[in-house]
């Protein structure tokens, strides 16, 4: 359901990751994912799997909350990785029937394809579990700073993705109560036709505009008498500080990716 | 008596069943829903009287226990649900959100039309609620985005009416507007139910609204159904309200506190009218009786 | 006493700018008036009758079209004092969601003071003070989109005593919450107006909101109608039905009851006043 989404939720807590600094955390899940899409073998796959069990159990973050992350892309991973199986060539058939042939290069890709797919969402994870999303925006707002040479209005965009942020779970309540009330009025969402279904949604889709207009201007003003004026002025509340944790993390991750290099070296690409 | 329209039998609905959060949002819910009553439903934010109405017409499945109209369980057939949605109308709170055609004539035609009823119905149906919302056919072919915040309001209930449900549901349909406007939606209650005799359920907050027009009064509370009977006799149990958190109304309150020191007065007050007329029998009394 | 906020033959009208063709209608009406410092004054009107609007002049999110709006001596029309007017002059809006920026509790009460450029360490003090002022610090790590009505306002109203305004407008921010809520909110405002000496303007419909203030004010129509204490103000029950609010039941039974010609003060307010007043009048019978 869409409720079940869990970008951007922030999991209380003051583990060795949540005091990292939130620019070092963006760039370590930059390397995460780097690493994930270098492994070429089991090992190095496996390395990288060290890793991420390793940042979940410093996370403190209940392994529970990242099944739940996971639980939405279930049916992507599945339905990849069996695209992967079938439509992957090689000669080691383990299997055929009918039109259908496995083959273990086939099998070696749709492991690799899944279990990519599931380490960037959980290394992704991590970040928005520990990472209060303002820290995030403001990291982002600093680690693209040198954008703005470019005239490329990075504070505004920042505040944007604040903003996106702190309206997505009222914008899904709000989903909820305008189907619940279309519903009461007969509305069928769950038969008919595509075409049928698309039209089905108008009358959420509608009232859902109107108050999103509604809400934005009311926030305008709400901001204005907040003192609002842009970026050039403002201080912040929550400094950000790199220090040597976030140095010898990063440090560590370095190391780790150098690792994967050489053991797909040492070992030979499966893929 | 009455016959029986709607009654739950041990309603119950847990939230995250099975987890370590789990919530009972409603706990066996047993109610028996009379023809024609205009109920006023009370409680808290998160007594469960919101959960309690999206299981009248099965928005929501109880965990356990059953929904049955007009004797009828209204899951008996899956499919048939969204009939039950037509028997059994409800308007949330803020239905002037949930507006989206560009004429009126059109939003409150939705209903109707989901319902598959011929033009000529539908037609019928809606020069007659515009009326009942204390508007004219002239709001028929105005955008519902150009009417007032009280004129929206009542266009999304007309809606509802269309439908002709035999209970109608409003859940706080005064929220937010001024006393005229609360004024206006209550009467609009009160002649609605007269006019089609069909059974009136609606959630507020304000103790003297529901005791000027209901006829029984829904108390929930922590989830359980605290009473359902007669303004009257709910009222009678100031303290147990008191300690629900919940008011009675000010009139009333009055006469409880004369009857608490030891003045024969009448308790049952909801009106001006009514509470004048006790404080002058207790005042003429006073002057010759001590 | 020290006028802080002052109107001087202020009208208005919101202009339609795509069509100029139309009347504007006039939603301010000559209006003068002024607000003592430290006062709680409630604004007390039907839907439409400009008190919001209102509101929006005395912080300089509208100005007028003709006439001066004065907060504190500042012209709300000067555009290079704008901030000093909106540090100074707060502003709760109705709809609690509408107005918090932040996911985290304490990163909204702080996005004010962010603003206005104050340090860090100072902001951080402020925030957990403001906080603990309207009673939710415990929330200070919550997601706003989690708490209940009356303390999405509450952290709103903490966001505004983060920026140490001398004045707190509450624009009908009672009028979506339960009666809770509003108790909250209520009981909130008045701790600020009574210890910390904030002028409060307290705009609202509800007429029992409105029974504590220092100071009603009953518009209709861009005009003020009525103007005075609530005692003063309460007993015009004719003319405040006339313009479609309410007044307070017991009130309104006095005037009945002294219509009847029994002996009563007539600027009663609520049932433990009347029923004080009665059961004098018994125990003198007998």
């Amino acid at each position: 359901m869409i409720s079940d989404i869990t970008i951007g939720q922030y999991y209380k807590g003051n583990s060795f990751i949540h005091k990292l600094d939130a620019r070092a955390k963006i760039l370590l899940t930059v390397l995460f994912i780097a690493m994930i899409f270098m492994c070429k073998n089991f090992l190095s796959l496996g390395l990288t799997f060290v890793f991420v069990v390793l940042s979940v159990l410093l996370s403190a973050v209940p392994v529970k909350m990242y099944l739940k992350s996971l639980k939405p892309i279930i049916p992507i991973v599945i339905f990849t990785a069996v695209l992967n199986m079938l439509y992957t060539g090689g000669e080691t058939v383990l299997y055929s029937f009918w039109k259908i042939t496995l083959t273990a290069e086939g099998l070696t890709t749709a492991a690799f394809f899944a279990a990519r797919i599931v380490l960037i969402i959980i290394s992704s994870s991590i970040l928005t579990y520990t990472t209060v999303p303002t820290m995030l925006t403001d990291a982002i707002e600093k680690l693209l700073s040198p954008l703005k040479v470019f005239k490329i209005p990075v504070h505004s965009l920042a505040m944007m993705m604040t903003l996106a942020l702190r309206f997505i779970p009222t914008l899904i309540e709000e989903i909820g109560k305008i189907t619940n009330a279309q519903k009461a009025r007969g509305a069928d969402f769950e038969s008919g036709k595509l075409l049928q279904r698309i039209k089905a949604i108008i009358p959420i889709i509608i009232p859902l505009v109107v108050s999103s207009f509604r809400r934005a201007a009311e926030l305008a003003d709400a901001m204005n008498c907040r003192c609002y004026t842009g970026g050039n002025t403002r201080t912040r509340m929550k400094q950000m500080k790199f220090c040597f944790k976030d140095f010898v993390s990063l440090l560590v991750f370095c190391i780790g990716i150098a690792g994967v290099v050489l053991l797909n070296i040492k070992f030979g690409a499966v893929i | 008596m009455n016959s029986t329209l709607l009654e739950t039998k041990n309603l119950t609905y847990v939230y995250s069943k099975g987890t370590s959060s789990q919530v009972h949002a409603i706990r066996d819910i047993c109610l028996k829903i009379e023809k024609s009553e205009l109920v006023g439903v009370i409680g808290h934010t998160g007594s469960g009287k919101s959960t309690l109405i999206q299981h009248l017409n099965g928005l929501l499945k109880g965990t356990s226990g059953t929904v049955l109209l007009d004797g009828k369980d209204i899951w008996e057939k899956k499919s048939d649900i969204r009939k039950v949605r037509f028997r059994v109308g409800v308007c949330f709170q803020y239905p002037e959100y949930q507006l989206f055609e560009d004429t009126v004539y059109k939003d409150i035609a939705f209903g109707p039309t989901n319902m598959g009823l011929d033009r000529d119905e539908i037609d019928r149906r809606i020069r007659e609620v515009i009326y009942y919302v204390g508007l004219d056919e002239s709001y028929l072919e105005k955008s519902p985005f150009d009417l007032s915040g009280g004129e929206k309001r009542r266009v999304a209930i007309a809606g509802v009416m269309a439908m002709q449900p035999e209970i109608l549901i409003l859940d706080e349909p005064c929220a937010g507007l001024d006393p005229k406007g609360r004024e206006t939606i209550l009467s609009m209650i009160k002649d609605y139910r007269e006019k089609t005799g069909s059974t009136v359920l609606f959630v507020s907050h304000s103790m003297e609204d529901i005791s000027k027009i209901a006829t029984k009064v829904l108390v929930m509370n922590e989830s359980r159904l605290a009473y359902y009977d007669t303004v009257d006799e709910v009222f009678r149990h100031a303290d147990e309200l008191r300690n629900m958190g919940l008011n009675i109304p000010r009139l009333t309150k009055l006469f409880l506190m004369l009857r608490e020191k030891g003045y024969d007065v009448n308790t049952n007050v909801y009106t001006l009218e009514k509470a004048k007329q006790e404080l002058l029998a207790l005042l003429s009394k006073g002057g010759t009786d001590k | 006493m020290e006028n802080y906020i002052e109107f001087k033959d202020v009208s208005f009208a919101y202009i339609d700018e795509y069509d100029s063709t139309t009347e504007n209608e006039t939603v301010i009406d000559n209006l003068s008036v002024s607000i003592t410092k430290g006062d709680f004054v409630c604004v007390l009107g039907h839907n439409g009758c400009g008190k919001s609007t209102f509101a929006k002049l005395c912080n300089a999110i509208e100005v007028p079209l003709s006439g001066k709006v004065y907060v504190d001596g500042i012209d709300t029309s000067d555009d290079d004092r704008l901030y000093d007017i909106r540090r100074k002059v707060g502003m709760v809006f109705q709809n609690p969601d509408n107005q918090i920026v932040a996911t985290i509790v304490e990163d909204d009460v702080a996005f004010g003071p962010e603003n206005l450029g104050v340090e860090p360490s100072e902001i951080r003090v402020r925030v957990d003070e403001a906080l603990r002022q309207v009673e939710m610090y415990d929330f200070r790590l919550s997601e706003p989109h989690k708490l209940s009505g009356g303390q999405k306002q509450r952290v709103a109203i903490a966001g505004i005593i983060a920026m140490q305004p001398e004045c707190i407008i509450l624009d009908e921010s009672t009028s979506m919450l339960d009666p809770r809520g509003r108790r909250e909110v209520i009981k909130t405002v008045k701790k600020l107006n009574e210890e910390q000496g904030i002028t409060v303007i307290f705009i609202t419909h509800y007429m029992d909101e409105a029974v504590e203030a220092d100071r009603v004010i009953v518009m209709d129509d861009g005009k003020i109608v009525l103007d005075g204490t609530p005692r003063d103000v309460f007993v015009h029950i004719d003319e405040l039905k006339e313009i479609g609010l309410d007044v307070p039941e017991a009130t309104e039974l006095t005037a009945m009851l002294i219509k009847e010609g029994v002996s009563l003060r007539e600027d009663i307010l609520d049932v433990e006043e009347l029923f004080d007043s009665v059961v004098k009048l018994m125990e003198e019978k007998s």
